[in-house]
């Protein structure tokens, strides 16, 4: 059976062609299906690793297709809208899509989010033994919980960057993932415990002062604010 | 099996309910502690009084509401500087009495109060009759209570303690008073210390020590006492122990199978039924019912005191309260006990025991008709031989003026009969007699027939029957036709009394019955309050006579508005106090209640949820309702309630509706328009950044130059977007908005990022680091559009090299907290700093055309709704300054302390 890597379901032929053209310099097998439900159907039968997916579709809507799809899916999900409003995207996530991307959206950022969700479904889920993350020029200890930053200097190879406890397990919740969306109501679960999901001036307290020490020093990643959804931490320099 | 499995896990569920309820209700009141003893003298009020102490210690504002020290010379002393609240004088009848002033008290907010004495009677004419009523108001008012009492004084064991010492007990307090504290402590001594400590005169002084001595302080007394107290304080561990394991999630103890009826009837004995069978519920932690059959009889005055005082002791003490109608009481009690599912029914004892009476009739009935009924027998007070359930005789007697109107009847007919038998002969007027005394039962009591068919007999044979005159007959067949008559007219005559009794009650219960059904029917059909409550009313009056007026309070507004003019029914300054009373603390309140029971009113809260959402005054001057027909009443007050409430859900719902249909509507309008225009667009952005790199890497075919202009024209277009949809969120109002903390630095810090990339040139001051954070609860994604657009604002109408400058000043005592967005350019002429605030408004000085001035129009109607505003003001570094001005409530911040930020 002939499968594919990335499969596109959008109906509208400039941005498919625009994906196409993006996406060429990856060298992957891309399929591309113009209604839901031809696209749900390919879903499971080219089991793609990453499937790009328009809300507003002309057959089925969007939100339809992942809640049909997910179940039997387990590669990366991209939803593609125009929508302005929050709550689809809220919708989007909990039925289980890894990230967004908001129409007009650039090629560069096209090719970033692609990447991410690649890395994602190709890797191994993380174990106890990766006990070390690198991220930027930082190199986080699981399981000492400590973060060190590599200097660039000649003689010290590197310093403790001090941080505190709930910002430690943020930038390592973040860092196993450079560039992947986590949501505000994970983090919040995460850090504090299910109590709190709704507490998000902790978060945003949290994330004001680790951004002010993370652009203290030469630390190579910064944090991302995804209005409303979450936070993403980018390796700076990285191709986005 | 399976299903009751399922049962027992929603029983379990339900006593997490009543476990979790029990939990936040204490929350929110406040906590009661009792100090009980088995006596006077044990030192009650002196541990009373040493424990607040020790709250004091602990920082808590203690106040004494009424203390009585008895001259002790211990406790005075031990009071010593807590602080006594004033007592209120009562001036009665030349007497001048001191009592606990509750408005005070509560007005005055202590942390915890001391009142002594709890089973203590008011003054007349104070607002409720016992002092625990005020320890009650005083607790919901969110006060902590401690207070003494005596285990005599407790309802329950009042009847014991007289049997103990023969003195009859008169102030007492509802057990249930018992379950409301938080905490029972018992003060004991052993009755060898008391007496000790009573010949030490430490107890009374001079002659009451001497009577106290010989009469109650003996020591048999005492240690029955003491027992007593023991025993009382031991339930009350069993019972928190119980309510301790099954909030530790261990199996239930209680059978759900269990549910006890007790039928009372009006009579005393009633109340030791009560008692009894509450105890016997507690300790079982079962359900239970009061029940009385009400079978048409007449009751007497005293008679309805009676039942009324039995019902409102079976509501204090927790019980669920039921009047029946059945003409026969036991087909009542056993249709009752099956319909709720009744395990086991109370009884009292029946006294006496000859085999015709109509008491052993009934039980024997009862017997009969029981099934698996368990049934089970109360011995009560034998000084007063009354049955337990309705005695047959007060319906069959009726009241005394049925007599006085036999009697009448009789002169009467007597009358017309000598002027008519020198017509009819004396037949003829014995036929006169007959059609009298049946005429009468159409009227009067059985009893009252029987005794006017007894009168017309003698009366036939004295003056009609040879020889007359005479108290006896003459001739044989005579005597037969007398005594033939004697007998039809006692049963005809009887027998027609006893069946309009019965159709008289059964038409009465139908009656109450059908003003039920029609309110309901009201209910349902009523989509307006108003008309639901003046319907309500017109039925009260209709089916029982009493007018009323109904007044709810307005969801969301807390005072009642009550017109004491408007309807049949006058209310004056008392009669609108008792109304609030009634409102405020959701209880029922004026006549025939314990709370200001001299007024002219009865008022009944409306209850929806667990609050009051109203109260319905019921005119009670001049008409008597009885305990049953109250009951009845208060059947309609709940539907009239329950039916309010359902208008209300209603009204919320659709309007909720309609809300959520337009912005809906918008929002779905909007998306579409959104989508139309960005596919395109995104098109042509995209195609663009390719071919701008494309030519980077291969120059010659297109200028990077041109390409740029074309994408940042693109860009222009999804921004107006942007503005568009904002705006439109914004005026479908909060439901199309989504709050949330959000880090104005990081929303300040994006904007910028993105403007830097477009506007060079600029130099930008954005020192925060006096700032730990800021974080305003606002809509993130407005938010951001609002401050793109004031700083863009800044960029676009100044030339290259203006400085901008971005800071934050913290509002000091509760004021607004401000962003200022400065410039250095040529500032805004005064004419023109409100209208730039108008939507497409283009700053005349502008020669910068493409954008609409849409971005400030938004800026401020958002500002607005967050309960702030936006100005414009004269920078100190000579442009313009735009101020955010955020309320504090949405702002979280700190700022730095200035040492630290040095160092």
């Amino acid at each position: 059976m002939k499968g594919c890597d990335i499969l596109v379901i959008e109906d509208d032929p400039g941005i498919r062609s625009l994906i196409r053209q993006t996406l060429a310099e990856l060298g992957l097998q891309l399929h591309e299906e113009s209604t839901g439900a031809q696209g749900l159907a390919r879903s499971r039968d080219y089991v793609p690793k990453v499937v790009l997916i328009d809300l507003g579709l002309p057959d089925v809507p969007g939100l339809e297709v992942i809640r049909r799809m997910r179940p039997a899916f387990s590669g990366g999900l991209i939803v593609i809208t125009a929508w302005q409003d929050d709550e689809s995207k809220f919708k989007a996530f909990e039925l289980g899509a890894d990230d967004y991307l908001q129409k007009p959206f650039s090629p560069r950022e096209l090719l970033a989010r692609v990447r991410v969700a690649l890395r994602r479904s190709g890797a191994p889920p993380l174990t106890d033994a990766d006990s070390h993350l690198v991220a930027g020029h930082l190199e986080i200890d699981r399981t000492e919980k400590r973060t060190w930053i590599i200097l660039k200097t000649a003689g010290q190879p590197r310093e403790l960057f001090p941080l505190t406890q709930t910002e430690q397990k943020f930038l390592t919740l973040l860092a196993q993932d450079p560039g992947r969306l986590i949501s505000q109501t994970a983090l919040l679960a995460e850090i504090w415990g299910p109590n709190h999901a709704d507490d998000s001036h902790y978060l945003r307290i949290l994330v004001s002062r680790l951004r002010r020490k993370l652009a203290a020093q030469d630390t190579g990643v910064q944090i991302q604010t995804e209005a409303g959804l979450g936070y993403r931490l980018l390796v700076i320099g990285a191709s986005r | 099996m399976k299903d009751s499995h399922e049962a027992a896990q929603a029983r379990r569920a339900e006593e997490w309910l009543e476990h979790l309820k029990r939990d936040s209700k204490s929350a929110a009141k406040g906590q009661l502690k009792i100090f009980l003893g088995m006596c006077a003298g044990v030192g009650k009020t002196f541990a009373m009084l040493k424990a607040a102490h020790g709250e004091r210690a602990l920082g808590r504002k203690v106040l004494i509401g009424v203390l009585e020290t008895h001259g002790r010379a211990e406790t005075l002393a031990e009071m010593g500087t807590l602080e006594v609240l004033p007592r209120r004088r009562v001036e009665r009848s030349g007497v001048t009495l001191d009592e606990f002033d509750l408005d005070a008290a509560i007005q005055r907010r202590p942390d915890l109060m001391l009142i002594d004495e709890l089973a203590h009677t008011n003054a007349p004419g104070s607002r409720h009759p016992k002092r625990y009523q005020d320890v009650l108001e005083v607790l919901h008012a969110g006060i902590d209570v401690y207070t003494t009492l005596n285990v005599q004084h407790l309802e329950s064991r009042a009847d014991s303690v007289t049997g103990i010492t023969g003195i009859t007990i008169r102030e007492t307090v509802p057990d249930s008073i018992l379950d409301e504290a938080a905490e029972v402590q018992l003060i004991d001594l052993s009755p060898e210390k008391l007496l000790d400590r009573l010949r030490e005169g430490r107890v009374y002084l001079g002659e009451r020590r001497e009577a106290a001595l010989k009469n109650f302080f003996t020591p048999e007394h005492l240690t029955a006492l003491r027992e007593l107290s023991l025993r009382v304080t031991a339930d009350r561990v069993d019972r928190d122990l119980l309510h301790l394991r099954k909030g530790g999630g261990h199996e239930a103890t209680w059978n759900a199978s269990d549910r006890l009826m007790v039928a009372i009837g009006p009579n005393p004995q009633g109340a030791t039924l009560i008692r009894a069978a509450r105890r016997t519920a507690s300790q079982l932690g079962a359900p239970w019912i009061v029940v009385y059959v009400r079978d048409g009889a007449h009751l007497s005055v005293d008679e309805e005191k009676f039942l009324d005082r039995n019902m409102t002791l079976a509501r204090e003490l927790g019980a669920e309260v039921m009047v029946r109608d059945d003409p026969d009481r036991v087909e009542g009690l056993i249709r009752t006990a099956r319909e709720r599912n009744v395990s086991r029914l109370i009884l009292g004892k029946p006294e006496g025991s000859f085999a015709f009476s109509m008491r052993s009739r009934w039980l024997e009935q009862l017997f009969k008709k029981a099934g698996g009924l368990e049934i089970s027998f109360i011995p009560t007070s034998s000084s007063l031989r009354r049955p337990i359930i309705a005695r047959p005789g007060t319906w069959w007697t009726g009241p005394r003026r049925h007599f006085g109107y036999a009697l009448l009847v009789s002169m009467g007919v007597t009358v017309l009969g000598l002027m008519v038998s020198s017509v009819l002969g004396y037949f003829g007027v014995g036929l006169v007699f007959l059609s009298s005394v049946l005429g009468a039962g159409l009227f009067l009591s059985p009893a009252a027939v029987v005794a006017l068919s007894l009168l017309q007999g003698f009366l036939w044979n004295f003056l009609f029957i040879e020889p007359y005159y005479q108290p006896w007959i003459e001739r044989p067949e005579d005597i037969a036709l007398c005594v033939i008559f004697v007998v039809a007219a006692v049963t005809i005559g009887s027998a027609t009394a006893r069946l309009r009794l019965r159709e008289e009650r059964s038409r009465q219960g139908q009656q109450e019955a059908l003003a039920q059904a029609d309110l309901l029917a009201l209910v349902r059909d009523s989509t307006d309050e108003a008309v639901l409550m003046r319907g309500a009313c017109v039925l009260l009056e209709r089916y029982f006579g009493v007018r009323s007026k109904v007044s709810v309070v307005a969801p969301g507004s807390g005072s009642l508005d009550l017109d004491p003019e408007g309807g049949d029914l006058r209310l004056g300054t008392t009669e609108l106090a008792v109304a609030s009373w009634c409102f405020q603390n959701g209880r029922e309140s004026g006549r025939w209640t314990d709370t200001l029971r001299d007024t002219h009113v009865w008022c009944c809260p409306l209850m929806a949820s667990g609050a009051a959402i109203g109260v319905w005054v019921i005119g009670a001057e001049g008409v008597s309702l009885g305990a049953s027909v109250r009951e009845e009443i208060r059947g309609l007050v709940s539907s009239l309630a329950l039916g309010i409430e359902r208008i209300r859900l209603g009204h919320a719902e659709q309007k909720g509706q309609v809300a959520l249909e337009s912005a809906r509507n918008q929002q779905n309008l909007l998306n579409s328009v959104s989508h139309e225009m960005r596919t395109p667009l995104t098109s042509v952005i995209g195609l663009l950044e390719l071919w701008s790199e494309r030519v980077e890497r291969a120059p010659g075919s297109l200028t990077s130059h041109e390409i740029q202009e074309g994408l940042e024209l693109a860009r222009e277009v999804d921004r107006i977007m942007e503005d568009l949809v904002s705006l439109s969120r914004l005026e479908a109002g909060s439901d199309a908005l989504r709050s949330d903390w959000v880090d104005l630095e990081d929303g300040v810090r994006t904007a910028l990022e993105k403007l830097l990339g477009r506007y060079s040139g600029y130099v930008v001051d954005f020192d925060w680091s006096q700032v730990d954070y800021v974080m305003v609860r606002a809509d993130a994604r407005v938010l951001g559009v609002v401050l793109r657009n004031v700083l863009e604002n800044a960029f676009k109408h100044t030339p290259q090299g203006t400085r901008i400058r971005v800071t934050w000043r913290e509002g000091l005592a509760g004021a607004a907290s401000e962003l200022w967005v400065e410039d250095s350019g040529s500032g805004i002429d005064e004419e023109f700093r409100e209208r730039i605030f108008d939507r497409f408004f283009r700053g005349s000085t502008s020669t910068d055309l493409r954008g609409l001035g849409l971005g400030l129009s938004i800026s401020r109607t958002f500002m607005e709704q967050l309960g702030g505003g936006i100005r414009v003001a004269t920078s100190t570094l000579g442009g313009a300054a735009f101020v955010l001005e955020f309320p504090p409530e949405l702002v979280k911040s700190a700022l730095i302390p200035a040492a630290e930020n040095q160092a």
